[in-house]
């Protein structure tokens, strides 16, 4: 648009009359999450429809299980209640990730959920704590809980209790999961076609027409890919996809174990881990092991042996990597279509939130949708390019090796592109150096996840704030050792997960 | 350590009074070179809410700070003519009405607006009613409420300003030295700036130097050749005539800007009179006329000579280079039409605090001081994506709107804006849209005060607000306006305020 045209409007357009007819394929969470909230925000502006394959999409383990705090809002935008996941899925809860002999280095440390840090010497907290060669882990209320296996909902309200700083996720199975969406699917009035894909007619990077194997045809002004890494939809259109990596993942139970943590449980390094997380009354073991083609075959045993295994749930290949756009014409892919990161961090769920945040937001308005798809492209590449900041930074350990150019080497095998590795450098050089957390704008990831993450990671900056020879030492180690205790004080007071979550599901039972 | 500021306007002693504070308990010895004779710019009377933290965190008393600087409030900044002639609003420190159902409100007040059902978007921002009732208040630290969901800045004098944070410099341990620089040495093996020579054949040598000499640049010009990022093509105004009057009218909360044929006009109300200015562009209008555009708009009685001014809209290539950090107009100039003079200094001060270089007395001489390059590149890269998000909101003004009645209005209406501001607008105008960002001065609640208030009305809004019934709309509508309505029910007129506050 000119800008000389801005003014020809002098008020705002009268509604649409005809709704915006949305069409979304996939058997798969994110298609369960997508029309939810589309249904929900959307209802009089569009007619939705949902193409359910009979099977759900096996890469939809690559969750991993786990989702960050921010899932509560987005069950809230589907009208889904904390209640009514726990009651009728067998969800737990999740106060972060502990990560457990990681990286070949033996870090060790709880990623956990955290509200903002807060300081009182007028400079940065992890500064301070750093200066006072403090473990960040003692000063985080989730962190030390999880190291327990204690849970309590953080109390609101409550400033003074130090369980209040914390904040907790989900642990979930992901097929449980799917189930308990798709039931809410069902109570919605969202047209469900059970049938599967047999071809998308593509005119000019245009989907005109869905053909399914029930021989109907679909029409609609803009579908949503929510195949799984399958992308059914995207790849009719030709979009490239720029790999990194390649996994096979399998999904083991271990039905009836009780020994809820309220954490999920990742040991291993880059190329070979396992994320354990605990449900109600029983665990789940995601095996990972990444390849090059020349090592394939090898990975493939491995995931064969676990296939073969009766407490198999699902195993899959599955190339790390991302589409270069998300949104192509009349085609949005959602989550694991679009971007699939690695889930030894929860950064595929705040992918998948941020996919329909932002789907919510430029919802087309007519069938003119260029605007909205260069925007949503351009913040698609941002998100995915920041949360992969993230998991980059949980496998490098250039740190910890003495020839820059062999750790070099190591690390550029993922295949990072050249402005991703001078965002992830900026970040971690400038920590390094001084500590300095370096932002870039509306990250997944906020800042004490990378703090947390750096001291978990054992990054130590090279020297502190100069303003750190400022402050009053004595009156901040008193203070440091008053929170210290106080989280000590608590954590074994706290019920344990286990007997919490039961006695949560209870009182849920008495009050239905 | 030894630092030397050069200059002793705002920005010199702004960054003076936050060093010597931050770092009262190191040995950082400052030293800060003025000059009568050069005298000061004195920038920005009016200033952002940001001015409040910096503030605080030098442990000044507001009142004692107002009543020096003959500060009055700021609830924000009216603008006259910009978007049509004839035609006012407000750019108020704060949002317009709740979100509803995660939707930003202005979206509900777009849509309802095709049936004028919810009165005027002012309404729903306490700040601007308040400014237009001449009253204020201080918001209430974390309350929920719209009405004390506001900020305030200040507006004062910023000779004062300067005189007051010297005084407060000096207290803590800033020494003061009296001169003209006239010649700059260079260590040859590192091209450090090493020493300064005054006029008097004073010799000061430091460890780091803070260029705020102003327009010229110093030392990070004159000596250091930093090179400048020419931005007037875009921003074409290219002079400023300023002089004081009278106060003649009620003390407003508010600054205000006049659009004119080949610039702008500002008025700042002071407790003590009122500032007033004409920014202009000398390609569209000379000197003489600038000034009597001016001079015929003032309220009262000129107080003093109308002092003029030159610059080049733009930024130094590098704000920190060698040794030398530029801080204020030695950094860049951006016009003052958001009041960003002010804010642009404190933002440099409070990266170089970030961003300081250690303290290690072995290393400090004149000759061996390093400087790690990672803290000049953080530095270098976080100015300059504040400098270039300002550029463009400025620059909103001025291509958001109807006017093309002057050769100036017409300049504007033909130009190639940068791509970031014209994605901006396209975006607004298809479906009302804030293309957002984090890190910057001026959020999407700005960006919609300025596109809403020069009319830019967009062709769509957001759908997501059809899934809202009128009724719950129009009931929360009255529900933000009856707090709003409360709260200014229990502000009292801005003078009076100030003169209980400041008693």
């Amino acid at each position: 648009m000119n800008k000389n045209e801005v003014h020809e409007a002098n008020s705002v357009n009268s509604p649409n009359s005809k709704k915006l007819d949305i069409v979304i394929y996939g058997h798969s969470i994110a298609a369960f999450i997508s029309a939810l909230t589309i249904h929900n925000a959307l209802a009089d502006h569009v007619t939705l429809s949902l193409i359910l394959p009979a099977d759900q999409a096996h890469s939809d383990i690559l969750y991993g299980g786990t989702s960050p705090p921010d899932a509560y809002n987005l069950h809230l935008a589907m009208d889904i209640s904390e209640p009514e996941l726990f009651q009728e899925t067998n969800s737990s809860f999740s106060f972060g990730t502990h990560y457990q002999n990681w990286n070949g280095e033996k870090f060790d440390w709880v990623q956990a959920f955290s509200l903002p840090f807060t300081s009182q010497y007028g400079m940065d907290f992890h500064q301070v704590l750093l200066k006072h060669k403090q473990n960040l882990q003692a000063y985080l209320v989730g962190a030390q809980s999880a190291l327990h296996d204690k849970f309590a909902h953080p109390p609101q309200n409550q400033p003074a209790s130090p369980l209040s700083r914390a904040e907790y996720g989900y642990n979930f199975d992901y097929q449980n999961y799917a189930l308990f969406l798709l039931s809410k699917i069902k109570q919605r009035k969202i047209r469900l076609i059970q049938s599967d894909l047999l071809e998308a007619k593509v005119v000019d990077e245009h989907i005109t027409s869905l053909r399914l194997n029930d021989g109907s045809c679909i029409e609609a002004d803009l579908f949503i890919d929510c195949s799984g890494t399958d992308a059914r939809l995207m790849s009719t259109l030709g979009v490239k996809k720029r790999v990194h990596s390649k996994i096979n993942l399998s999904l083991l139970t271990n039905e009836n174990d009780t020994q809820m943590k309220p954490c999920n449980i990742v040991s291993g390094h880059v190329n070979a881990w396992q994320s354990t997380l605990y449900l109600q009354n029983s665990s789940q073991v995601l095996k990972a092991a990444s390849f090059v083609d020349s090592a394939e075959n090898s990975a493939k045993e491995t995931s064969a042996e676990n296939k073969n295994s009766a407490n198999t749930i699902a195993s899959i290949s599955a190339d790390i990597g991302a589409q270069e756009q998300a949104w192509v014409g009349n085609c949005v892919a959602i989550s694991l279509s679009a971007a699939v990161l690695e889930p030894f961090s929860n950064a595929p769920f705040r992918l998948l939130k941020l996919d329909i945040e932002r789907l919510l937001e430029l919802i087309p308005i007519s069938n003119n949708m260029r605007i909205e798809q260069k925007e949503y492209n351009r913040r698609y590449r941002l998100d995915v390019q920041h949360a992969r900041l993230f998991n980059l930074a949980l496998t490098d350990t250039r740190h910890f090796l003495q020839h820059e150019h062999s750790t070099k080497n190591q690390f550029l095998a993922s295949d990072v592109d050249s402005d991703t590795q001078a965002l992830l450098d900026r970040k971690l050089a400038q920590y390094l150096h001084r500590g300095l957390m370096v932002s870039y704008d509306y990250e997944p990831f906020n800042t004490e996840d990378w703090i947390i993450l750096h001291f978990g990671m054992r990054r130590f900056p090279r020297r502190l704030d100069s303003l750190c020879d400022n402050i009053d030492n004595s009156d901040v180690k008193q203070h440091l050792l008053h929170t210290k205790n106080a989280i000590a004080a608590m954590v074994p007071k706290m019920p344990p997960c286990s007997l919490y979550t039961q006695k949560f599901l209870n009182y849920l039972k008495r009050q239905s | 350590m030894h630092l030397c500021i050069v200059g002793g306007g705002s920005a010199g002693w702004m960054t003076a009074a936050a060093l010597a504070k931050k770092f009262s308990r190191q040995k950082l010895q400052i030293t800060l070179v003025e000059s009568e004779e050069i005298g000061t710019v004195g920038v920005g009377e009016a200033t952002l809410p940001h001015i409040r933290f910096f503030n605080q965190t030098l442990g000044i008393d507001e009142r004692d700070f107002m009543r020096k600087t003959k500060a009055t409030f700021k609830l924000g900044i009216e603008f006259v003519d910009w978007g049509t002639k004839g035609q006012s609003y407000i750019h108020p420190f704060g949002d317009f009405g709740e979100k509803i159902n995660s939707v930003d409100f202005y979206q509900y007040w777009l849509l309802a607006q095709k049936n004028n059902d919810m009165g005027k978007l002012e309404d729903y921002a306490f700040g601007i009613a308040a400014a237009k009732s001449n009253k204020f208040t201080i918001p209430e630290l974390g309350a929920p409420d719209l009405k004390n969901s506001f900020g305030y800045a200040y507006q004062f004098d910023s000779s004062l300003y300067a005189k007051y944070l010297r005084e407060f410099s000096c207290k803590l341990g800033v020494n003061t030295i009296e001169g003209k620089v006239v010649n700059t040495s260079l260590n040859e093996t590192n091209g450090n700036i090493s020493a300064l020579t005054l006029e008097n054949g004073q010799r000061i040598s430091a460890d780091l130097f803070v260029d705020c000499s102003g327009f010229r640049g110093l030392l990070i010009e004159q000596s250091l050749q930093s090179g400048y990022q020419d931005w007037s093509n875009w921003l074409p105004c290219d002079r400023a005539i300023a002089v004081p009057c009278e106060r003649t009218q009620q003390l407003t909360p508010f600054t205000r800007s006049t659009a004119k044929e080949a610039g702008w006009l500002w008025r700042i109300p002071l407790q003590h009179r009122t500032g007033n200015g004409h920014v202009y562009c000398s390609q569209f209008i000379s000197d003489d006329a600038a000034q009597n555009t001016l001079l015929e708009q003032l309220d009262g009685k000129v107080l003093a000579e109308p002092r003029k001014l030159r610059f080049k809209t733009g930024r130094r290539n590098h704000f920190w280079k060698k040794n030398v950090i530029a801080i204020g107009l030695s950094a860049g100039f951006l016009e003052p039409l958001e009041s960003t003079s002010i804010h642009l200094i404190q933002e440099g001060i409070t990266k170089l605090i970030e961003l300081f270089p250690a303290f290690d007395d072995q290393q400090t001489t004149s000759n061996t001081l390093t400087i790690d390059e990672l803290d000049i590149t953080e530095y270098n890269a976080q100015m300059g994506l504040e400098y270039e998000r300002i550029r463009d909101f400025l620059l909103l003004h001025y291509v958001a709107n109807d006017r093309s009645d002057s050769p100036m209005w017409a300049y504007f209406k033909n130009m190639t804006l940068p791509d970031s501001l014209q994605e901006k607008l396209d975006s607004w105008m298809h479906r009302a849209y804030i293309q957002r960002y984090e890190i910057g001065a001026f959020l999407p609640p700005s960006w919609v005060a300025v596109l809403l208030g020069q009319n830019l009305i967009p062709h769509n809004v957001d759908p997501r607000v059809q899934a809202f019934g009128t009724n719950d709309i129009r009931s929360k509508a009255n529900a933000m306006r009856e707090d709003i309505k409360l709260g200014l029910h229990q502000a009292e007129g801005h003078q009076a305020f100030l003169n209980r506050y400041l008693s």
